[in-house]
């Protein structure tokens, strides 16, 4: 599954995002969600990219289908290239077709993200009849074979539910059901599981990986949980204050990170074997992304800033060369080493 | 269901007495039947005395009300004094089937363009278009309708006839039928209802829009709607069956809930347009001092109000099936 | 606006609340006798058969007085007030438009008004009864006897001949009937002799000087007999007719009429095909409607602005209505700081330029508003109104000498007067609230009495609470402001009867609102309605005029015109009879359709 050619930086992606810039208005400004970012998505792969909430990453999710808020978002800069087509010129009628079929998206709160007036079942069928020509009862059967495929008890009489009448974790699985229900090459799964309970959240971080192993498809999974990252991801791009810091390999960045940032992270993740007051906080809250500072942006919470890093914006560079990690620091050096 | 319709039944009964029981008051007030008899000098004390008997006027108010609620509850609703005894029902009923194909009329064009246009303000918020139709809502709950009916009358009566250079008004400006029809004619029926509609309606669509722009702006934002987008779905069918659908909620019942206030403009409107419904008769009986008249006319309108009320509290729960009638209502609001 | 209650009263001046919502449009009132001696009828039935084979065609009927020329067609005509009911003996005859829109056109009477409402026989007589022709007769012990020569052409309209049975029967119906609107002249008769069928001799115990108003109209004793209580009758439908039109529907949507084939009389034969009435209730749509030509001609009651509204194609003549308007002075009102002497309200009458109240009042309705100088007759009726109070001109000197004679004292000399009391002069006035004419006369009067030292205090009420409540009571004023109508005949009796001032005595049911208890005007007014001899009438009105001028019980204003408007595109011949009591439309036989 692996292949590890295949995570090079630069080599064919499936899905490519390039030097993206986004932007949000709000009542106090405008929000630069993401502010250059470029990351790849291979084919058959998982994809982590995480972060804080507010580092822009749900953004970047909504950005790669044209699903901004209408009047106040927007991309001014950077490429989506989906198998070589860029996203971000393509015509309404064209990211139609995409959207669901090639690339589907699984949301945050079922509770909102699904209709609350409409039946599951309907909401399933309604997918695979916007982009296939099947009568509505070969969808329904087939929307009801997702749901048992999702895990969903009674999937017949399940379909003739409304969302509201469903668990948190049933709806989630209805969801994860409407995004795989035509197979698509790309799954944006944004923060599945936050709205859940923990022993929730486990079942469906299973039946997603189950899914994803028995389909074709790659994922983009969106999250601010690293123990989420750590147990389903092949690569995991951190982002901080709408920019990538670091991407690599899981293993690659667990071991060894090379970003104060994703250090800081890691640090203050609970782990089993955790000793009670080991636990690291980053001090400090991330910048405001209407006027961020200049420089890095992670500066005035890093211990390892230098004047250097308050002026000069670090570019992102292979380091080492051999790892297949990307970071953004002027000390990666001296971080790595850490 | 039909456990909540009586739970409300239950407390909206009470409530219509009470309303009925200060209408048969004011009635009483401002049109005393006895006034009727005391002024006519040439009838003798006993045919007084025998009248006063007959309607029950020498016992107390709510011996009488009782008296009167019970004809009124079983349909009995007597003869007019003013009309010299001819039965109340006829007059009711014909004014009661004109009023209600008008405010049928009204209604439904006032949905169709209100919604319509609320649906374009809101997926075009901040556009020409929207600011112009707040204008014109503005305008339209602002114009009084007397007014706005007479502009509607010299408009299609008389300056576009003019302005086109032919003869005879494209409209007609009254009535429900041309002079010397006999019998019925649709199309001259129809063309009788344009202008009443219309002077009825701009208030409604005025109302209706802003309504369902408020409501659709709410919707669209929803995270339901991203997700419909996200299914790849044709923007008419994101906006129509996922945002409209949402949006027409709160709307519906909104608009059954308002349909009271149409009350006002209502009488207006069939004065101007002597549209011979409820409301004429209504201010015929004021003006005549008809209380037999009255009274069943303020109690059919209070009821079909009421009835109203009733009907959009249970099309919540038939529209939402989030809402389990009898609870909470907001829960639904949140869409 | 019907003010059903206060309609109900109809003799004499009967007050009516001219106000009730602010229109002051007219009862049926004004169809009383008067003392004019008509002109010989004019029923020569040169051109029509004194057994009349009705016309195949009324239209090819040259007998018309227009000719045939634009004969036919269909007339459409605006009615302010839709009739509730059309029983012309109960309270459906209460509204002026029963009577100008369906009786006065399809039933029949014996004495009529002319266009100007002078009285003279109708076409159902031959001649009026007169002392002369040996028609009308007072016996020696009082007694009254009218003899009634019918028309031998006076037919109904089912071909049955017009008879003493239906004079009879008239009397009957107007005392048997439920509810019965008026008996007023009927208690009187004694008997009714048929035995001539063409001659119907009416016997009363004592004189009646209005007895010209009385079988108007005359019922079909054979159509509606023989039962003589018709309560229920004809509430939705005359289904016969005796005058110049048949009804031929009656809705609450429109009415028909079409012309009777059978009317005798050729001067009145209809040249249209048709007449279409329609209600307009409001004004302003009606008026929108003359315009557009959805229909031809109106009635409406004055609105302001009429004289610039109706321009164009649209023509109007205003005539004398049945109202006049005038300041009510209440010598019994509760809240008078003072006795209301008869120099305080000469005095008030002193102060007042009513050219200029007229002028403010009416003056946007018609270009020539009429004061009214008399109190009681309308001016444009007969010889009654003398211009007794034209003596009362804008005089400071006059109100120094009458004020000061009574020991009021004027301390400030642009202030108010004072009496020796202390108290101000001061007067409490009501009228309508929201009544865009009489509130206008209330700040101009306010404004053209303060020079003359009196000053008031403004108080304005409902029609209802005014006019059923505190009228009645005698619990308004000292002054009011509000219309009453008028009759054709000068009987002014209820106005000044001494036993009508409203108490426990009449069970508050007197119509002496004013309070005026003089034994003089009261014994003249009782006596005017008994005199049958004009010349004896018409002094005795000239003499009760006299001491109204000088007693000053109220103080008259104007008289409230009325208007006819017509599409001068579409209609012709309409606009001759403004003042007829018998409604705008009174002549309507003679109008013609063209364009």
């Amino acid at each position: 599954m692996n292949v590890p050619d295949r995570r090079i930086p630069g080599a064919a992606a499936l899905l490519s995002v390039r030097g993206l810039r986004t932007e949000i208005d709000t009542e106090n400004g405008t929000v630069t969600a993401a502010d250059g970012v470029s990351l790849d998505l291979h084919g058959d792969e998982v994809l982590a990219v995480v972060g804080e909430s507010g580092c822009g990453k749900t953004m970047l999710a909504l950005s790669i289908l044209g699903l901004l808020p209408r009047r106040t978002g927007r991309i001014t800069g950077g490429q989506v290239l989906f198998r070589g087509e860029d996203l971000t010129q393509a015509t309404p009628a064209r990211l139609r077709e995409i959207r669901g079929a090639d690339i589907a998206m699984i949301f945050q709160d079922a509770l909102t993200g699904l209709h609350p007036l409409q039946r599951v079942g309907d909401q399933i069928v309604e997918m695979i009849r916007a982009h296939e020509p099947v009568r509505r009862d070969a969808a329904r059967r087939r929307a009801v074979d997702l749901l048992d495929l999702v895990g969903i008890p009674d999937p017949d009489r399940r379909a003739a539910s409304f969302p509201h009448e469903l668990s948190g974790g049933m709806r989630q699985r209805v969801m994860i059901a409407m995004a795989v229900a035509l197979d698509p090459a790309v799954l944006i799964a944004d923060e599945p599981t936050t709205a859940l309970d923990v022993t929730v959240q486990a079942q469906v971080l299973e039946t997603l990986a189950r899914i994803s192993g028995d389909l074709n498809g790659s994922i983009l999974l969106i999250t601010h949980d690293f123990g989420v990252v750590a147990g389903f991801a092949d690569r995991v791009a951190v982002m901080y204050a709408g920019r990538l810091v670091e991407q690599g390999p899981v293993a690659e960045v667990y071991g060894r990170p090379r970003h104060p940032y994703t250090a800081g992270l890691l640090a203050s993740m609970p782990r089993i074997d955790d000793i009670p007051g080991r636990l690291e906080r980053i001090a400090g809250t991330p910048p405001s992304l209407i006027s961020p500072p200049p420089g890095c942006r992670f500066a005035p919470r890093c211990g390892f800033a230098t004047d250097l890093c308050g002026e000069l914006t670090p570019q992102t560079r292979l380091w080492p060369a051999d790892g297949g990690v990307t970071v953004a620091c002027h000390h990666a050096e001296r971080v790595g080493a850490g | 269901m039909i456990g909540y319709a009586l739970r409300r039944l239950a407390v909206t009964l009470p409530v219509l007495v009470v309303i009925s029981f200060g209408t048969f008051w004011a009635a009483g007030e401002i049109s005393s039947p006895t006034a009727q008899l005391t002024l006519n000098p040439r009838i003798s004390p006993e045919a007084k005395q025998d009248y006063v008997e007959l309607l029950g006027l020498d016992r107390p108010l709510h011996v009488q009300y009782g008296k009167w609620l019970g004809n009124f509850v079983t349909g009995d609703f007597g003869t007019s004094l003013v009309r010299n005894g001819q039965d109340v029902w006829p007059f009711v009923e014909r004014a009661l089937a004109n009023t209600l194909l008008l405010v049928a009329a009204a209604v439904s064009l006032s949905l169709l363009i209100g919604l319509a246009v609320g649906v374009v303000s809101a997926i075009r918020r901040g556009s020409l278009w929207d600011y112009g139709s707040v204008t014109v809502s503005f305008l339209g709950v602002s114009i009084p309708v007397f007014w706005l009916g007479l502009m509607l009358q010299l408009f299609f009566g008389l300056y576009l006839a003019n302005w086109l250079g032919v003869g005879p008004p494209l409209l007609p400006t009254a009535g429900i039928y041309s002079p010397g029809q006999q019998g019925f004619d649709l199309l001259d029926r129809v063309r009788h209802l344009v202008l009443p509609t219309l002077a009825l309606s701009l208030q409604l669509v005025a109302v209706y829009s802003r309504y369902m722009r408020a409501s659709m702006l709410e919707v669209m934002s929803a995270d339901y709607i991203r997700t419909a987008r996200s299914k790849g779905l044709r923007e008419s069918r994101v906006v129509v069956r996922h945002g409209m659908r949402s949006a027409l909620v709160p709307v519906t019942t909104q608009v059954a809930i308002d349909i009271g206030q149409l009350v006002g403009g209502l009488i207006v409107t069939e004065r101007v347009f002597q549209y011979p419904g409820m409301g004429l008769l209504f201010l015929d009986a004021l003006e005549g001092g008809d209380y037999t008249i009255l009274l069943p006319t303020v109690m059919i309108a209070a009821v079909v109000v009421f009835a109203l009320n009733l009907v959009a509290d249970l099309l919540y729960g038939v529209l939402d099936p989030r809402v389990r009638l009898g609870r909470d209502r907001r829960v639904a609001r949140n869409v | 606006m019907r003010c059903g209650t206060a309609l109900r009263m109809l003799a004499g001046l009967a007050l009516l609340a001219a106000a009730c919502g602010g229109s002051d449009d007219g009862g049926s009132g004004a169809r009383e006798a008067s003392g004019t001696i008509p002109p010989a009828p004019q029923v020569t039935g040169s051109e029509t058969a004194p057994t009349p084979a009705p016309p195949a065609d009324p239209q090819s009927d040259t007998g018309g007085a227009e000719g045939a020329e634009g004969a036919g067609g269909e007339l459409i005509l605006a009615v302010e007030q839709w009739p509730e009911c059309l029983n012309p003996v109960t309270s459906c005859a209460n509204a002026s438009w029963t009577l100008w829109s369906v009786t006065a056109h399809v039933l029949p009477r014996l004495m009529e008004l002319d266009l100007q409402n002078n009285y003279r026989a109708s076409p159902t007589l031959l001649e009026e009864p007169t002392t002369a022709n040996g028609g009308l007769r007072v016996a020696g012990d009082g007694a009254f006897t009218l003899t009634y020569r019918l028309s031998p052409d006076a037919v109904w309209s089912d071909g049955t001949p017009m008879t003493s049975n239906d004079v009879q029967f008239t009397w009957r119906a107007r005392l048997d009937t439920d509810g019965t609107l008026n008996t007023t002249g009927y208690e009187l008769i004694t008997g009714v002799d048929t035995a001539d069928p063409k001659a119907a001799i009416v016997t009363f115990s004592e004189p009646y000087a209005p007895w010209r108003d009385l079988f108007d109209p005359l019922l079909p004793a054979h159509h509606l007999g023989p039962d003589t209580n018709i309560a229920d009758r004809w509430n939705d439908a005359i289904p016969i007719s005796g005058g110049p039109w048949l009804q031929q529907s009656w809705s609450q949507e429109q009415h028909v009429l079409v012309p009777n084939e059978l009317y005798w009389d050729a001067e009145r034969r209809p040249l249209v095909d048709r007449v279409v009435m329609v209600p307009r209730e409001d004004t302003d749509s009606e008026v929108v409607a003359l315009q557009t030509g959805e229909v031809m001609a109106a009635s409406p009651q004055p609105f302001p602005g009429a004289a610039e509204r109706l321009g164009g194609d649209l023509s109007f003549v205003s005539g004398s209505g049945t109202f006049i308007e005038g300041l009510w002075i209440n010598q019994l009102a509760p809240d008078r700081r003072f006795e209301i002497t008869r120099n305080v309200r000469r005095a008030l009458a002193y102060s007042l330029d009513r050219e200029l109240i007229a002028e403010v009042a009416l003056g946007s309705v018609i270009d020539d508003p009429q004061v009214l100088q008399c109190a009681g007759w309308n001016p444009s009726v007969g010889d009654w109104c003398a211009d007794d109070f034209a003596r009362y001109v804008q005089d400071m000197d006059k109100v120094t000498e009458l004020l000061a004679a009574e020991g009021w004292t004027r301390p400030d000399p642009d202030g108010l007067w004072v009496n020796a009391d202390g108290e101000q002069l001061v007067l409490q006035w009501n009228t309508v609230a929201g009544n865009k004419r009489r509130e206008d006369v209330q700040a101009l009067v306010v404004e053209m009495t303060a020079p003359f030292g009196i000053g008031w205090e403004i108080i304005n009420y409902d029609p209802g609470e005014l006019f059923q409540n505190r009228l009645p009571a005698l619990n308004f004023g000292p002054v009011a402001l509000f219309a009453n109508s008028t009759s054709p005949d000068p009987t002014v009796f209820r106005l000044y009867d001494i036993d009508g001032i409203p108490g426990e005595a009449n069970g508050f049911g007197g119509q002496n609102f004013t309070a005026y208890a003089s034994p003089e005007a009261s014994d003249l007014a009782a006596a005017i309605d008994r005199e049958v001899d004009a010349a004896a009438r018409l002094a005795l009105v000239r003499r009760l005029g006299e001491i109204l001028a000088d007693d000053v019980p109220w103080i008259p204003l104007y008289v409230l015109p009325k208007l006819v408007v017509w599409n001068s595109t579409l209609v012709a011949g309409a606009g001759n009879a403004p003042s007829s009591a018998y409604g705008g439309f009174a002549d309507m036989y003679d109008w013609r359709v063209i364009g």
